[in-house]
């Protein structure tokens, strides 16, 4: 059985780390005016999913 | 009559991959700075931390046929603040205390620290024209005192944290200030003053 927050959460830190490194290695220029927002929805989904799931369980 | 089957109980093998990830993480983290203090490497926390936050998200999708990893979800969380934080004060330069003295003329751009302390003492600045300086600092504080009667223009802004400048505050996420001193345009020298940080605190004194 997949655990969907374990690979939820996985995507979602892998492409945050590759667009944060890529900001530090100066290939694109992240932003900081949705940056924060945008953290707060990906917190938010990740509070919801782990939600459903325990509803599920 | 025979005792009802008790399940065996389930290996925790949750914690320990969270706790061994946090470890490799911690050893690596420990030895760069090692490094860095040996002056061997300069530790560039805005490449260090995206990267560790990838590692935690390719172990988290290995573990997808294990039980919810939630140690190793809260340190993905604190990664990506952090990252984030280390991209808005963009941090680079080393860690520790350090205090600049401008005595001259010249522009200070671009100075900056990773976590720490960098105080620039403007204070004895004898300017002949406008002067720009910038500086950045990742995770700490941020110090920057004036000289008495040269107009300064200051744009300061912090990630999360606090930003004071001249006797003017404020703080939380996505804090900013701007302060221009009267007569500041039209001034023959003056100073114009950019500084940012991801974490913490930027103080403008006179």
């Amino acid at each position: 059985m997949i655990d969907r927050i374990n690979v939820g959460a996985g995507v979602f830190f892998v492409l945050a780390g590759l667009v944060f490194l890529l900001d530090g290695i100066e290939v694109i220029a992240v932003g900081t005016a949705w940056l924060w927002p945008l953290l707060l929805i990906a917190l938010g989904t990740a509070l919801v999913l782990a939600g459903r799931g325990r509803r599920d369980s | 009559m025979s005792e009802p089957e008790t399940p065996a109980p389930e290996p925790r093998s949750g914690a320990s991959l969270a706790g061994i990830a946090l470890g490799v993480l911690l050893i690596v983290a420990g030895g760069a700075w090692l490094l860095d203090t040996l002056d061997v490497v300069e530790i560039s926390f805005d490449v260090l931390l995206p990267a560790a936050l990838v590692v935690v998200g390719v172990i988290l999708i290995a573990s997808a046929r294990r039980h919810r990893q939630g140690g190793l979800i809260a340190l993905g969380v604190v990664l990506t603040v952090l990252s984030a934080a280390a991209s808005a004060g963009d941090v680079g330069g080393g860690v520790g205390q350090r205090r600049i003295e401008v005595t001259g003329s010249e522009p200070l751009r671009d100075q900056k620290l990773g976590v720490g302390q960098l105080v620039l003492d403007l204070s004895g600045i004898a300017p002949t024209g406008p002067v720009e300086v910038s500086a950045e600092v990742g995770i700490g504080e941020l110090r920057v005192e004036l000289p008495e009667d040269l107009p300064v223009r200051v744009h300061a802004e912090s990630g999360i944290g606090q930003v004071e400048v001249l006797g003017e505050q404020d703080g939380g996420f996505g804090s900013e200030l701007d302060h221009a001193d009267n007569g500041f345009d039209s001034a023959a020298t003056s100073l114009d003053i950019e500084l940012s940080i991801g974490i913490g605190e930027v103080t403008v004194v006179r």
